[in-house]
């Protein structure tokens, strides 16, 4: 039997094979295959006609409308990739209320509208039918639609490697050129359009990095071996460990497994829900077929909020949102979802009942989870960037038009070269904020930020409020913090960073979290049966009650272990955190104190307001007064 | 000079579409004809599921040169996994087109969460020589009674973009089901050459 494995261009495809193939693959008998065609990529970044007066911190880019829109008019067919459900939305209903003319050629597709409605607009696409459809990751993948000569990309792509993928989405004929654009949401933005241009043509492309020992699968496997013909212990071991995944399993631990798919493990034994597998004659089988039924209807790896369908009174299925979004509804409220203004009749059954609205306003179904960071190598490439400004070597048409910020940043602050770590300080209103500046995405300043939060307390208490964006993050006190002090103290130190990490972000909330998912997979809850799923609620309770047993009565249980790693690695990068550190420590630190939120600041504050106002339309509303204060100027 | 029927036919194929073969297809060819595994890397929209399939194609005409447009109900030749089940209409569709211009009498198959409880029986009861799944899929499989059955006659998994799988979990389930093939094709052949002994 042969295998093989078909891949797009990534960072580690050496690695990609390995994995594919197993650990004791032959070298002898693997081969890669590369087709190398340079396809021609024409990356256009849409440039604000005033950077300055363009909004600094906007986060829709619904402003560059016109300039993407003659875009669309010059194409045969466009694709307009957004980076949320949400944001597509927003996009749609905005085109087709300033461009009327464009309905019946315009569609949306993202990943919680029905599956019907998914399939027309796929369908459509090929027939020429659209001329326009505004789109998330969901058309990332998947075969080409020939018609499509444009793609527009609106915000960050946060990777070199899912702009390719997107750009490659056009100009389908070997010979043709990909067109794609690049619009920035705010003015700061522009400057990753030429990280991206970079990072492509000099094939910077992101790594996938492979799971390991992920014992929530493995523990799903054993059982669904057990379900079938049922498995013999040593021969399975040995199977485990010919997969990249598993190599490094223990004996040890794969008998823990083992226990727990049994008897429950230590501290479950006493329930026999957990009781699924019977050992007979050395065959780890399952005997129950009410066990065998439900293990059946839970498998999967694929976890997540819980879905509510959404459907009209009169019938028709529409899709699915969140239950937490729907819960926030109350019956004649209006909400956009799939492009229409819908009002809320009520929820019944895990259904959203709904009735076509005549309001114009109305809440954007909101998805949680869909804010990706910017990946490392692009971080990189971004602070390269920013070194030629500093340098005054500049020569990318995004960064000779940001001219005017970058002024404006070294008017009221300092323009960071490589070597150098900026810090800002300001007083408000609202307190002292401490701007820091590493340019290193999203998540590892979710981290950074609590670090030293956390370490600044040490020397004095105080609250902080925090807010980050990819390029830095915000600390927000009452009183002013004895920033050199701390400095001076190690405050960039990547020593006892465990240690500090657990202290500061709540490791255990976390961890917890991280548990409901592994729960899931584990088959240690229930979701339900088809078209009966249980509440989210119910499933959050009793996953973090098995939580709190497990870390009470056997701390060393693999399945929480399991989410003490998924939280480090995953949700914080830890490895990225240390290596951040490690240069900011090699770094010459220079802290500005400023007069108000320079052009770096500004965004970041914007950040802290979006996430304390749930209404995106009354967070536009004060930057846009925010905005026109620091005009006055 | 090629000397094997099956590429012979394809090369064909390729002329009547009037479609240019480009060299990293060739190179795919060669590569599956001399029994590697291994990873091709192509971009979506250059052709990369002719690349993989037609080669596939040849060596089964080369195994069967003489009844390869009668012969029937072969068993599972071919597991194709792909990460999102919206993709298996169009590759299914792409494969069927091929297999009925070459005349070989094969429905194309695919088994996905949309997939009826009456077509997964059928399905299992006579597997088509190509069928197009999920790594969730897969895992159903492997969980019925008398699994190894329905594999006996594989010649080729493939995993469709690989690097959308890879880092997560779903990417796990795939190494996890492909070690057990892996071991039931071992299996069958260690027990086979105890029989001819």
């Amino acid at each position: 039997m042969k295998i093989w494995g078909i891949s797009a261009t990534i960072g580690n495809l050496e690695q990609a094979v390995q994995v594919l193939l197993g650990a004791n693959f032959p070298e002898e008998k693997t081969k890669m295959v590369r087709a190398k065609i340079a396809k021609k990529l024409d990356i256009q970044s849409i440039i604000p006609e005033n950077v300055e007066k363009y909004s600094w911190a906007g986060h829709i880019g619904l402003k560059l409308l016109p300039e993407v829109m003659q875009i669309v008019a010059d194409s045969k067919t466009t694709l307009i990739f957004t980076n949320t459900r949400a944001q597509s939305e927003i996009w749609y209903h905005a085109i087709l209320d300033s461009y009327p003319e464009y309905a019946g050629v315009i569609a949306m597709h993202h990943g919680s509208l029905d599956n019907e409605l998914r399939s027309w607009v796929e369908q459509a696409l090929h027939a020429a039918i659209l001329k326009v459809v505004v789109c998330t990751s969901s058309l990332d993948l998947g075969v080409d639609f020939r018609p499509v000569d444009t793609v527009i990309q609106i915000g960050s792509p946060k990777g070199v490697a899912r702009f390719m993928q997107r750009a490659g989405r056009s100009g389908h004929s070997p010979d043709a050129t990909s067109k794609a654009y690049f619009v920035p949401t705010h003015s700061l933005e522009l400057l990753e359009g030429a990280a991206l241009k970079y990072g492509i043509k000099n094939e910077i492309f992101e790594s996938r990095d492979p799971i390991l020992l992920a014992y929530d699968v493995l523990i799903q496997y054993l059982v669904t071996l057990a379900v079938s013909d049922g498995f013999k212990a040593e021969a399975t071991y040995k199977e485990i460990i010919s997969t990249f995944a598993y190599a490094d399993l223990t004996r040890k631990e794969f008998h823990e497994l083992l226990e727990f798919i049994t008897r429950g493990g230590k501290s479950l034994s006493a329930y026999d829900e957990f009781l699924k597998v019977e050992i007979e004659e050395g065959l780890f089988k399952v005997n129950d077929k009410r066990v065998a039924m439900r293990h059946r209807l839970s498998m999967g790896t694929i976890t997540g909020d819980v879905n509510v369908r959404v459907k009209f009174q009169s019938g028709g299925s529409l899709g699915s949102v969140e239950e937490g979004f729907i819960a926030r509804l109350k019956a004649g409220d209006t909400f956009w979802f799939a492009g229409r203004s819908l009002e809320f009749i009520q929820l019944k059954e895990m259904t959203a009942y709904v009735k076509i609205s005549k309001k114009k306003k109305g809440q954007i179904a909101s998805w949680a989870g869909s804010r990706m960071p910017l990946s490392s190598q692009l971080s990189a490439v971004f602070r390269e960037k920013l070194d030629e400004v500093s340098m005054g070597l500049e020569e990318d048409e995004e960064i000779v038009a940001l001219r005017p910020l970058f002024e404006r940043q070294m008017q009221q602050s300092h323009l960071p070269n490589k070597f150098e770590f900026l810090i800002e300080k300001v007083e408000t209103r609202d307190g002292f904020h401490y701007f820091f500046f590493p340019f290193e995405g999203r998540l590892v300043h979710e981290g950074l930020s609590s670090l030293f939060a956390y370490r600044m307390t040490k020397l004095k208490s105080a609250t902080f409020s925090i807010a980050m964006n990819d390029y830095g993050f915000e600390l927000l006190t009452d009183e002013e913090m004895p920033l050199e002090l701390a400095i001076e103290d190690g405050l960039f130190s990547d020593k006892h960073l465990l240690d500090d990490i657990q202290h500061s972000l709540n490791a255990n909330e976390m961890a917890r979290r991280k548990f409901r998912d592994i729960a899931h997979i584990a088959g240690l809850v229930f979701t339900g049966y088809p078209g009966k799923p249980m509440k989210n609620k119910h499933l959050q309770s009793s996953t973090s009650l098995l939580f709190d047993v497990f870390n009470e009565y056997e701390s060393d249980n693999l399945l929480v272990r399991q989410a003490y790693n998924e939280a480090l690695a995953f949700q914080l990068e830890e490895f990225r955190m240390r290596a951040a550190l490690q240069r900011i420590q090699g770094q010459k630190h220079i802290i500005k104190t400023t007069d108000g939120p320079s052009p770096f600041a500004f965004p970041v504050m914007v950040d802290r307001l979006s996430r304390e106002k749930l209404s995106t339309e009354t967070v536009e509303d004060r930057v846009a007064r925010m905005v026109r204060n620091l005009e006055k100027d | 000079m090629i000397n094997n029927k099956g590429e012979k036919i394809i090369q064909n194929w390729y002329k009547t579409k009037k479609w240019q073969q480009f060299p990293f297809q060739q190179e795919m060819m060669d590569s599956y004809l001399s029994g590697f595994s291994g990873l091709l890397n192509a971009p979506t929209g250059s052709g990369k599921t002719f690349a993989m399939f037609l080669p596939f194609l040849a060596d089964y005409i080369n195994q069967h040169p003489d009844d390869y447009q009668h012969k029937k109900n072969n068993g599972l030749q071919l597991l194709w996994i792909t990460p999102l089940r919206a993709l298996t209409n169009d590759i299914q569709k792409a494969m069927q087109s091929v297999v009925d211009d070459l005349g070989i009498p094969w429905k194309i198959g695919a088994r996905t969460g949309d997939t009826s409880a009456a077509d997964k029986q059928a399905i299992k009861r006579k597997p088509p020589e190509v069928l197009l799944t999920t790594p969730e899929s897969l895992h159903l499989m492997i969980a019925q009674k008398e699994y190894p059955k329905t594999f006996e006659q594989l010649q080729l998994v493939v995993i469709d973009e690989w690097h959308e799988l890879l880092g997560t979990k779903r990417g796990v389930q795939v190494e996890l089901g492909l070690s057990r093939l892996k071991s039931l094709k071992q299996k069958a052949k260690s027990e086979k050459q105890a029989l001819s002994f």
